[in-house]
């Protein structure tokens, strides 16, 4: 009996029709959107202005290169520096001092 | 479900950049079915117009809001932008409108059983015009839209057994309301 009435109900909700939309329904949506401006988010923004300046693959490869070597040299600096100072106290006789 | 099409993502990958044409196309696209989906829910054909081209708009203005890379279908995301609007609405307007389409006319209509038929088609669509809200947007979605009952769950932002449990009180409540209908014949 519950399925009978399932059936039937299921049968009567197909049957409920969608009222057909005013004509130009579709034409009013895209004419309401020519004065509303489009939001960008910052993210979007910085990648399209990054995109406007992509560089070439050797190009790129080159300044990451130089950047690497860059940082690197700026890390590796008081290390550097702190090797030779103990390669002059090597050339030293002992006890002896810079003049 | 319609049909997904994959041009849907190269669209709004256009509307991105502005083109008003494949906006165009977008809204020629869908406009009727989420029409469709509206008109159900709201029983009203100028607040279902109402609701798709608020729900239109808002994606022209901030077309980067729908993300293809989580995974969630153009579709299925701008179904659930139109479920919210039509229950921003329901909270708006608490009165239940009356189908248009079911309202009576003066048309001449001698024959008994017409008159009955669309009796219980308007009775019918209020009783579906009167269910709570998320009862409503899950019969709409899963009977009418067709969407599975994973793809409706994650439309409502819910569980697929809080779903069926939407469902299941639904029909509990056309069928209550009905009865008289369903019994007779």
């Amino acid at each position: 009996m519950m399925n009978e009435e399932n059936k039937k109900l299921e049968q009567l909700m197909r049957e409920y029709e969608v009222a057909p939309p005013s004509s130009g329904f579709e034409q009013r949506i895209i004419s309401a959107v020519s004065s509303v401006e489009q939001k960008q988010s910052i993210w979007r923004w910085i990648s399209e202005m990054l995109e406007e300046f992509r560089l070439p693959a050797p190009a790129f490869c080159l300044v990451l290169l130089l950047s690497v070597g860059f940082v690197a040299g700026v890390f590796t600096y008081n290390e550097t520096d702190r090797d030779s100072d103990n390669v002059m106290e090597q050339l030293l006789y002992e006890g002896e001092e810079y003049l | 479900m319609a049909a997904e099409s994959p041009n849907d993502k190269v669209l709004l990958d256009e509307i991105r950049k502005g083109s008003c044409s494949a906006f165009a196309s977008l809204v020629r696209k869908h406009g009727r079915k989420y029409y469709g989906l509206a008109y159900r829910y709201t029983a009203n054909r100028e607040d279902a117009e109402d609701i798709v081209q608020t729900a239109f708009v808002k994606l022209w203005e901030n077309p980067n809001v729908w993300d293809p890379g989580k995974g969630v279908r153009f579709t299925t995301w701008f179904y659930r932008i139109v479920i919210n609007l039509c229950l921003d609405r329901k909270k708006k307007h608490r009165e239940v409108a009356i189908p248009e389409s079911f309202e009576a006319t003066d048309e001449n209509r001698s024959q008994e059983k017409e008159v009955c038929e669309n009796e219980e088609k308007k009775l019918l669509a209020e009783a579906i015009a009167a269910l709570p809200s998320r009862q409503k947007a899950a019969l709409i979605l899963c009977f009418y839209e067709g969407l599975s009952h994973e793809d409706a769950a994650k439309t409502m932002s819910i569980n697929v057994n809080a779903l069926q449990s939407l469902l299941m009180r639904a029909k509990t409540a056309l069928r209550r309301d009905m009865q008289r209908y369903l019994w007779k014949a």
